[in-house]
């Protein structure tokens, strides 16, 4: 089963932009527990 | 300036930021539970980069490219897939942790007291040999890639790695080594989310795609035969070691009990991504024809190749970091389970000064010789890793059942483990090294499964919730 080009282009993209809205994500985290003092 | 000079002082400079930001933070640690496992108060950022931070090695960095240049798409999802999975498949046990023994410092405290005396003997004599096998691998693997990547020599990349973890470990222990890497994980994200799409604007996605087309068709296949094998032995090796690592128990207890769920599903979609993005180098390599001698070299010699210099410095600043957080992470686990498990039993009435002395000496201590015998550079980490897996996989199924059915007998608990370790290394040298991984998990689920259904005990959970409590008594 190969995968097709779409597919490819697809899963390049999403990873990468899945990588970065994750740390985006636990950096929102950080600041709000931060703020909150409810870090450690 | 030489590209050596520089890339030792990127390690110099990025050690030093973490021994300081170890000493500040070690001014908060006052006791030796602060210092071994944290106080169950730990957020979602901390939490999670805590767990991205351990599992995500410099190596997988580096692997996960390798694989998805060996096997194509689908070795990089199967390399994504393995750690993705374990730590997902980690939170409902996580969860129940929390539940059962709400008071427990390591995965000491739920062998001890689930089972009997010869479970928790065998239990931590192969726990210590595979977290030591472990930090080896990290320090062996670390400096080859230092060394064959960056140009830093093997012992120096190994012996300057070793000594900032060392120190900035031994400051201020968990608080420290969980504190630090959030920004650890941080500096890995940023490379992920850097090179790969630099190196994609320079070559576009559909060049690549129709090279690989032309030059190797092959790996664009999704049922290649030896990626799926990956993925399936990939899972179980994964499971293994998440579920039996004590760096995961201590997470567990260490984070808030209703935010580890979302820790640790956040966790497994990180370390499924940031692989993933990494491997995405891999397949320029193949679509362009342009491989380095070392295939493991991959990712930052097309990150180099389109990025430059620069590229390449962040592409170190990211492996370091990744390297040494895991390294941190492992022998920082290692002094846990030996002084709540080993040392408190000899020293029932060590006090809190005392503990936490000998915390910091054992953190010395474990961290120069792990440094030692890494310096010769005996084996490869792949090798060990998939090893060791066998180990790992042995006690997948006594840890699940033992955590959520009271029918699992101590003795067949026992005996599973056993056979599933020779049966394991048995299939490991005769048939081949992943399918070893596979026939010890099946050795271990089957013999505990059948085993408590026809010699059921009826455990009283009760035990286990009442661990700390009963810890807190003696030490008083």
């Amino acid at each position: 089963m190969i995968i097709s080009a779409e597919a490819f282009n697809i899963l390049i993209w999403v990873s990468i932009v899945g990588s970065g809205s994750l740390m985006f994500y636990i950096f929102g985290y950080f600041l709000y527990e931060l703020k909150r003092k409810k870090i450690w | 300036m030489s590209a050596f000079s520089v890339n030792i002082l990127v390690i110099l400079a990025l050690g030093a930021i973490f021994i300081a930001s170890s000493w500040y933070i070690s001014k908060k640690v006052s006791t030796a539970d602060d210092y071994i496992s944290g106080n169950g108060k730990l957020g979602v950022a901390f939490g999670t980069t805590s767990l991205l931070a351990f599992w995500i090695t410099g190596n997988t960095i580096m692997a996960a490219p390798e694989a998805a240049y060996g096997m194509g798409v689908i070795g990089a999802i199967a390399y994504s897939f393995l750690g993705g999975v374990a730590v997902v498949a980690f939170s409902p046990l996580g969860k129940r942790i929390h539940a059962i023994i709400p008071n427990g410092k390591t995965i000491g405290d739920f062998y001890k007291n689930r089972f009997d005396k010869k479970n928790y003997y065998f239990f931590l004599f192969m726990v210590f040999i595979y977290i030591f096998g472990l930090l080896m691998t990290q320090g062996i693997g670390g400096g080859l890639l230092l060394e064959q990547t960056f140009h830093i020599p093997y012992e120096l990349a190994v012996v300057l790695t070793f000594l900032i973890v060392i120190i900035y470990a031994s400051m201020g222990g968990f608080s420290s080594v969980t504190g630090i890497a959030f920004f650890q994980v941080m500096l890995i994200f940023v490379v992920v989310i850097v090179v790969p799409p630099i190196v994609y604007f320079n070559t576009g996605v559909a060049p690549i795609y129709e090279g690989i087309q032309k030059l190797a068709p092959e790996k664009l296949d999704l049922l290649l035969p030896s990626g799926i094998l990956f993925m399936f032995a990939g899972a179980m090796m994964g499971i293994g070691e998440v579920f039996m690592d004590n760096t995961f128990w201590q997470r567990a207890y260490a984070v808030r009990k209703e935010k580890l769920m979302s820790i640790f599903s956040l966790a497994g979609i990180g370390w499924f991504f940031v692989p993933l993005a990494t491997a995405t180098l891999a397949f320029v390599a193949i679509g362009t024809d342009q491989a380095p001698e070392q295939v493991n070299q991959v990712a930052p010699y097309i990150a180099e190749i389109y990025g430059g210099e620069f590229v390449s410095w962040v592409f170190l600043v990211g492996v370091w970091s990744a390297l040494a957080s895991t390294i941190a992470a492992i022998l920082n686990s290692l002094v846990s389970l030996i002084l709540n498990d080993v040392y408190k039993s000899i020293n029932p009435n060590a006090d809190n000064k005392k503990l936490l002395k000998m915390a910091k000496v054992l953190t010395v201590v474990i961290g120069v010789l792990a440094l030692l015998i890494s310096l010769p550079k005996f084996l490869t980490m792949l090798q060990m890793l998939i090893f060791l897996g066998v180990i790992n996989a042995a006690f997948v199924f006594p840890i699940i059942y033992g955590l959520f059915w009271k029918k699992l007998n101590a003795d067949v608990s026992f005996w599973a483990a056993i056979l599933a370790v020779i049966g394991g290394y048995i299939a490991y040298y005769t048939i081949g090294s992943l399918q070893g991984v596979v026939v010890s998990g099946w050795i271990s689920f089957l013999v505990c499964w059948i085993g408590s259904l026809v010699k059921p005990a009826n455990y009283d959970w009760e035990k286990l919730y009442r661990v700390g409590a009963v810890q807190e008594v003696t030490r008083k």
